[in-house]
């Protein structure tokens, strides 16, 4: 599934991104009363003030996260569609770890948490792709079950027994000062899981394209039945894939908790799990890519969010803006001529 | 009781039946949720404002119809991926009933409508009286009794007509298809339009029952759905028994929220949890059962 042929793809998805702005300048002005200053808001989003600029980084960081998530569970081969429960376990596992020992000291309690939350969504993606191995459950579907249960639940633990009485937002409590990641850009949310995507996008390249697991994983991913006969133990592929994938959703959410919410909050980490699709389609489904798909995804998101404030509703862009840029970057245009070359057998994922 | 389970089997046993058929073809379609909410959206809309069901009824299906019918235009014309495609359609539900509820209605919360039509409940004649069955016949819905008619008709389709076979022929060995002359795409295309139909029905079904539409209405329904399909073993009468179980299942949980006081949050988390451990123990089985076939050839 990993793309070699880059020109025309490049152009493809620059022909998808130039769409989705597009759509979204053509229809967010419609939904307002002002639609001069809705446009602008929305095009200037986090240039406006380093305010907005750091919490736009910010929020890049996180979804190259789970970004490389999703590219590592598309290079296997597996669909992994629990990413929003994932991340959210992956917060609710972190805060829970670091309030039941609130007297640790800060970097120990930090290297474990950040333990507990991959392991957390390692685990729960991991089963699915365990139920595959043994008993071929789809995984798409049985992600995405499990996922939707865990929201759910999540949402009952924090607006219920886990609620911190002292807050007026369906919050757990807050984890000791210690723990927090440093702040970069004061008063704004940038910390330092920026620089730990940014490690992530090296690793993640050099697992997949420097060592032996990751071409077993590329080559499963590409053809199952090939790698078999050359060998590859492909069986255990079918878990791989998915733990590595939820451990990255998992540490998402983990590292929102400790750099940026300090606590787990009803539905803050929601839009993650289907961003992280979003955004590893835009890269191509490569880790090197990841960067500029990720600010490309955060910046129409960023847009749109902004958009919303001065017009006269607000309400959840997000969806919109996730369904726009998933059909946008799979479909192949075989309308546009300079596409249809022969380059274009590109969609990362055909099945 | 039985009654009541009836009422809640009948949107999956609807949205199912619809997606056995594209399932037949050979795609996995995920799209069913989004579909069914697009339809109990339409329905809910235009009956509400116009105070005609069937009115409603019929935008319901038309409009998710069309929409299947996009899906799958864009996903096999265009050669995007199939699941992508989906997700876009489930995503793109989501919002977009949103925006147009506020355009149309100005809330995105509840939309209660002041003549929404009350949907008539009908009893069947000779059957509403057999001791155990009754439940199945007695004061349902119209939708009810087209849910129970489409299985039989849907098995017919899919066992005994050409179309049928075609779908059945995509999804086993498309190469059939070709030799015949026949456009394994266009078939795909079909079954996909004809689960758009059957979640418009599903969606319509849910809205009409409440009387209002209600944000995320489907709430998963779309997904058990898909499940049953395959824990019906891709037949038609056993995705009728699978969502009579889920349905059961579901009704139980409801009853015991009422005794136990489980919090209504927890609840929206039942469905999918009892329907992955379905899913779970289905394909272990399954997996068992064909071990052992094996063994013994």
């Amino acid at each position: 599934m990993h793309d070699t042929r880059p020109a025309s793809t490049f152009l493809s998805i620059g022909v998808a991104i130039a769409a989705a702005i597009l759509v979204m300048i053509v229809t967010l002005p419609l939904l307002s009363n002002s639609p001069a200053r809705t446009l602008s808001a929305f095009l200037m989003g986090p240039f406006r003030n380093w305010f907005y600029m750091g919490n736009f980084l910010n929020r890049v960081g996180l979804y190259i996260i789970a970004g490389l998530a999703m590219v590592i569970a598309f290079q296997g081969g597996m669909f992994n569609l629990g990413g929003e429960g994932q991340v959210y376990a992956g917060a609710l596992s972190t805060t829970l770890f670091l309030l039941t020992v609130p007297k640790l000291i800060g970097p120990v309690g930090v290297i474990a948490a950040v333990c507990v939350a991959v392991g957390t969504g390692a685990l729960i993606a991991g089963l699915s792709g365990l139920l595959k191995m043994k008993w071929n459950t789809d995984e798409l579907i049985s992600s995405f079950l499990l996922s939707s249960s865990l929201v759910y639940s999540i949402d009952y633990l924090v607006s219920g027994p886990l609620r911190n009485a002292d807050s007026f937002l369906l919050s757990s409590s807050e984890i000791a000062s210690q723990f927090r990641l440093p702040q970069l850009l004061p008063p704004s949310h940038l910390n330092l899981s920026l620089l730990a995507a940014l490690l992530l996008i090296g690793l993640g390249y050099k697992y997949l394209f420097h060592t032996s697991s990751g071409y077993e994983l590329r080559m499963t991913g590409l053809n199952r039945e090939f790698a078999r006969y050359g060998g590859i133990p492909v069986q255990r592929y079918y878990f791989i894939p998915m733990a590595l994938s939820g451990g990255l959703y998992g540490l998402a959410g983990g590292l929102y908790v400790l750099g940026t919410s300090f606590a787990t909050m009803q539905g803050s980490t929601s839009g993650m799990g289907w961003n992280g699709i979003a955004i590893a389609l835009i890269a191509r489904i490569h880790p090197l890519l990841l960067l500029p798909a990720a600010v490309i995804f955060t910046y129409l998101e960023f847009g749109a969010e902004n958009a919303m404030v001065y017009a006269d509703f607000s309400f959840e862009f997000g969806a919109v803006l996730q369904a726009i840029v998933l059909f946008l970057v799979t479909a192949r245009f075989s309308g546009f001529k300079v596409l249809r070359k022969k380059g274009d057998r590109n969609a990362a994922l055909d099945s | 009781m039985l009654h009541s389970i009836v009422e809640i089997m009948t949107p999956f046993l609807l949205a199912g039946l619809g997606g056995l058929f594209t399932e037949r073809a050979g795609v996995l379609n995920i799209a069913l949720e989004g579909l069914m909410l697009i339809g109990a959206f339409s329905a809910a809309a235009v009956a509400g404002t116009s105070g005609n069901l069937l009115l409603g009824t019929v935008a319901a299906v038309g409009i998710s119809a069309a929409a299947a019918y996009l899906y799958a235009a864009a996903a096999l014309r265009l050669k995007a991926n199939i699941f992508i495609t989906a997700l876009a359609v489930n995503l793109l539900a989501i919002g977009g009933t949103q925006i147009a509820s506020h355009l149309l209605f100005e809330t995105k919360g509840v939309i209660e409508f002041v003549n929404f039509p009350s949907l008539p409940s009908i009893s069947i004649p000779l059957l509403s009286s057999i001791p155990v069955l009754k439940g199945f016949f007695i004061e349902h819905s119209l939708f009810v009794y087209i849910a129970f008619l489409l299985v039989p008709i849907s098995a017919w389709i899919l066992h005994s007509t050409p179309f049928g076979m075609y779908v059945k022929a995509a999804g086993l060995n498309s190469t059939a298809l070709f030799t015949r002359g026949v456009s394994e795409q266009k078939i795909k295309v079909l079954a996909i339009t004809i689960s758009g139909i059957t979640c418009g029905l599903a969606g319509a079904s849910l809205s009409f029952n409440l009387g209002a539409y209600v944000p995320n209405i489907t709430s998963g329904r779309g997904w058990i759905a898909l499940v049953a399909i395959f824990l019906g073993y891709k037949r038609p009468y056993g995705i009728f028994l699978v969502a009579l179980l889920f349905a059961a299942a579901e009704l139980a949980a409801q009853s015991a929220q009422g005794i136990a006081g489980a919090p209504s949050s927890l609840l929206l988390a039942f469905p999918f949890f009892i329907t992955f451990v379905g899913m779970v123990i289905f394909s272990a089985l399954h997996a068992l059962f064909l071990r052992l076939q094996e063994k013994n050839r």
